[in-house]
């Protein structure tokens, strides 16, 4: 192929005609002298199947930072390669690649760094690497596509786990609740501490009769709260989870609280797994060792996308039976809605009580509210205010109904949404129901 | 943010528009400038130089004349058609711009001895009437045109060749039943009368700036050399006729022209040119052929040859540009839902079912578990109560409270405005909290002291 060099050449020629005695015979030979020159310095152009190309950089990146993947351009041929080298992502990896001529002498190899800034979370392919290798005089390229080979690169972008700046607090109120458990003995753990000698002020009731009668002196047992219980996160990626909230779609949210919460559980000594659910099972950890559990949760977490579907709660309830066969604190990540729950999720729900401990958190939607509380100024308003009232009783209906079934409801605005569900969670752990 | 995304979506709305514009733009500059340059090009007759055999301009005829001269022929310039009428007995004599002459010369044309040649260049169809010419004007160029004669027997050019005298067409009338020769795609014609008429069409072949393109020369000083005098008539406007002026005639040389049916069958006599070039009246086109042979010959070959590698190089531009690196990417886009979508779509149902009852019940419910918690009211209260508690608390009147909490369904959708505004006033007044949009149920610790029980 030939370039704007090679136009403008031709074109020049054509200005020429004037002073010839035969211009045609001019326009002919101008032509093909140019079309000659042309096809010389194709012939010059480094060959394309003696190019590869490599990767090496990032494959993951948290949302909002920046990642660097480089490009290794390999010349294994004889002559030197002027390419235009363009390494296309996909727009929302927010790539800036070097633009601009690489030369490439012959068995030698040139890096090409791409600054990644994504600006959505997800997993950002690397879609293709395109040559163009120049000729020296610039009059003619080569180019094919897929010549030389793409190397297939990926960058997982993580979530952003906005609700990590609220993991101190809850951490803080955890050794609390350990450490009042020490000293008071009783009232919140269930689990066997230990056996110690009786002091006064301790509770008789916790007095051990039988280990008193073994020995010669008055013993009480302490209690701690359980560890090594079970928490599992379900996400639900069905069509609730792609309403957005505020900037974000509601699985966003919910990710970001299954995240506080794992990490805190995990620190509070609990077993924690994470399953994601629309009509199929998209994503599942458990049984990951207390070191490497954020990472693969997050990683596990990091390519979901909410799906239009309606969720299989048939299929929820069926998977979490099978994998968990303690009983477990299941905290299932959805949102209040009557036909999605209602006909969806209650009828099986007393499977899944019967055996486990349920929480439903729900986000929900501010402009919900708005409307309910505005002051009307137009009759529109009005039928949205009713019908805001309406859709507001019908969540509560629901709620009531779960709660009447035995699990625990968080409802709460997106943006205190992680810290309520964190919040359930150690009440829960106080009040020794896991 | 939002004033400088308006800003960037103008500007890729006004990069939009001016990528639609540019291509009409280009077309309607060109074709103002095809159209100015057509009107500076075409020679007007009512300039002193046109055509005359005095002026040494590009649209004079001192050129002509001086070939005429030196053909041996007698050029006499008049001014005033009664003097050049009067000294034409015999002689050629050339009309150039026959619409300024005044109904009396057009007519005294015919008054001419036999001898004569007249020779009309692109005459008014009024001129053509007055002389008593059966032609009527046919389709006419938007520029002259070469020809080749198509075997001319028009004495005087019967060798001319090609010329540039193809701008306006004649047709002959078809209840004229003499003879006359029609030459050069019928733009030039010849009577013979007593006196030779000879009608051409265009002016060109005169011009000094043309004479020498084709075989305008040889056309020129045919058609005018006939005789050995030549009565030249130098007019360049309207000629009035000192003693008998005639102020209320104007004349235009668009006047409609009367086209009269043919009450008998005509027998046309035409002296048809050895070529058969003419076609019959009425379709009196066809010398393109003629065109298309002298466009390349209008510019030298090294213009064409330019043009052709020009093109070429045109085209290799295209190519590269058309050459793009690599594919344009695409971006998978997530589904998105817009929050309050099916609640405020159920709004709008309510609205256009005109669904006001079910409305004011449902804002009514919702106000009254807003004011019944602040009233401390007991379980077993009725609606009495509840009135008669608001009015306390608020100082209004208890039948208006009762209408607002109790009273029939609106039947418009004011009354149902004012309706929820009332309510919504109420409930503020009587200091109701807004329920907590979750509403927020008792904490998970409120299942009773027993649960906590150790095992």
């Amino acid at each position: 192929m030939v370039t704007w060099r090679t136009a403008l050449l031709l074109g020049l020629a054509a200005l020429t005609m004037p002073l010839w005695s035969a211009p045609w015979w001019a326009a002919a030979i101008a032509g093909c002298a140019v079309l000659a020159l042309s096809a010389v310095d194709f012939a010059f152009a480094a060959a394309l199947r003696d190019l590869s190309l490599a990767r090496e950089g990032d494959s993951a990146v948290r949302l909002g930072q920046s990642a660097t993947v480089r490009l290794r351009v390999r010349n294994s041929g004889t002559r030197t390669l002027r390419a235009d080298i363009r390494d296309a992502w996909v727009p929302s990896a927010g790539a800036v690649t070097p633009r601009g001529r690489v030369e490439v002498p012959p068995n030698t190899s040139v890096t090409l760094a791409a600054e990644l800034t994504p600006t959505r979370r997800g997993d950002r392919p690397a879609l293709g690497v395109t040559v163009r290798s120049h000729g020296p005089l610039g009059l003619a390229f080569r180019q094919r596509a897929e010549h030389p080979a793409t190397p297939p690169w990926r960058v997982r972008v993580l979530p952003r786990f906005q609700s990590r700046v609220l993991l101190p607090e809850k951490t803080a109120r955890l050794r609390v609740l350990d450490g009042s458990i020490v000293t008071r003995g009783r009232g919140q753990g269930t689990e066997f501490d230990a056996l110690r000698e009786y002091v006064i002020g301790d509770d008789v009731r916790s007095i051990d009769w039988r280990a008193s009668a073994r020995r010669s002196d008055v013993m009480v047992r302490t209690w701690r709260p359980e560890r090594d219980r079970r928490v599992v996160c379900v996400l639900d990626t069905g069509r609730t989870s792609a309403v957005r909230i505020g900037d974000e779609p509601r699985l966003d949210a919910a990710m970001d609280a299954a995240l506080l919460l794992a990490t805190l559980a995990a620190r509070a000594g609990d077993q924690v797994d994470l399953l994601a659910v629309d009509t199929a099972v998209r994503a599942s950890v458990s049984g990951a060792g207390r070191q490497v559990l954020l990472a693969k949760l997050v990683n596990a977490l990091a390519p979901l996308q909410p799906a239009l579907v309606e969720t299989d709660f048939e299929l929820v309830v069926g998977e979490v039976l099978r994998r968990e066969r303690k009983r477990a604190l299941i905290v299932l990540f959805t949102a209040l809605e009557p036909g999605a729950l209602g006909e969806g999720l209650l009828p099986v729900l007393p499977r899944l009580v019967a055996r486990h401990k349920v929480v439903v958190a729900a986000t929900h939607d501010p402009v919900l509210r708005d409307l309910t509380i505005r002051e009307p100024a137009t009759a529109a308003d009005v039928y949205a205010a009713a019908a805001g009232h309406r859709a507001l009783s019908e969540r509560d209906r629901v709620a009531a109904a779960l709660r009447r079934g035995g699990v625990e409801v968080v409802d709460a605005p997106a943006t205190e949404f992680a810290g309520a569900v964190a919040d359930a969670y150690l009440t829960l752990k106080a009040l020794a129901r896991l | 943010m939002t004033t400088g995304g308006r800003r960037a979506a103008l500007r890729r709305g006004w990069r939009r528009g001016r990528r639609t514009l540019i291509p009409f733009g280009v077309v309607l500059v060109l074709f103002v400038a095809t159209l100015v340059t057509h009107a500076v090009d075409t020679p007007d007759s009512g300039d002193a130089d046109f055509l005359s055999p005095v002026s040494d301009a590009a649209i004079g005829s001192a050129r002509l004349a001086d070939v005429l001269r030196g053909q041996g022929v007698t050029v006499v310039r008049h001014t005033d058609p009664r003097t050049a009428l009067t000294d034409s007995g015999g002689a050629t004599l050339f009309v150039p711009a026959a619409e300024y002459l005044d109904p009396q010369s057009v007519g005294a044309l015919r008054s001419l001895p036999a001898s004569t040649r007249i020779v009309l260049v692109d005459p008014p169809a009024r001129a053509l009437r007055g002389a008593g010419v059966p032609l009527l004007r046919g389709d006419r160029r938007w520029a002259t045109a070469p020809v080749s004669s198509g075997g001319c027997g028009i004495p005087g050019i019967t060798e001319a060749g090609a010329s540039a005298a193809r701008r306006q067409s004649y047709v002959v009338e078809e209840t004229f039943t003499g003879g006359y020769d029609a030459c050069y795609d019928r733009s030039v014609l010849r009577f013979g009368y007593p006196q030779e008429v000879v009608v051409v069409g265009a002016a060109d072949p005169f011009l000094n700036g043309r004479l020498d393109e084709h075989a305008n020369r040889a056309f020129a000083a045919g058609l005018l050399a006939t005789r050995p005098k030549l009565v030249w008539l130098d007019l360049h406007e309207r000629f009035q006729p000192p003693e008998q002026p005639l102020p209320t005639y104007t004349p235009e040389e668009s006047e409609p022209e009367t086209y009269e049916r043919p009450t008998t069958n005509p027998q046309e006599q035409y002296t048809q040119p050895p070529g058969g070039r003419d076609g019959p009246p009425g379709e009196a086109r066809g010398g393109d052929d003629g065109d298309s042979a002298s466009i390349t010959d209008a510019f030298p070959p090294w213009v064409w040859a330019m043009l052709a590698t020009l093109g070429a190089a045109l085209l290799l531009l295209l190519l590269w540009a058309g050459r793009r690196l690599g594919p344009a990417v695409t971006e998978p886009l997530p589904v998105e839902v817009r929050s309050g979508e099916t609640v405020l779509g159920r709004g709008r149902l309510y609205q256009r079912a005109r669904a006001r009852g079910p409305a004011a019940e449902v804002l009514r419910q919702a106000a009254l578990r807003r004011i019944e918690p602040a009233l401390g009211l007991d379980d077993e209260h009725g609606p009495a109560d509840v009135v008669a508690a608001v009015a306390q608390r608020t100082g209004r009147d208890p039948a208006q409270v009762d209408g607002l909490l109790y009273g029939p369904a609106p039947e418009h959708d004011h009354e149902l405005l004012d309706l929820a505004r009332g309510l919504h006033t109420v409930a503020d007044e009587v200091g109701g909290v807004v329920p907590a949009g979750p509403s927020r149920d008792t904490p998970p610790g409120s299942a009773g002291p027993d649960q906590g029980e150790p095992r």
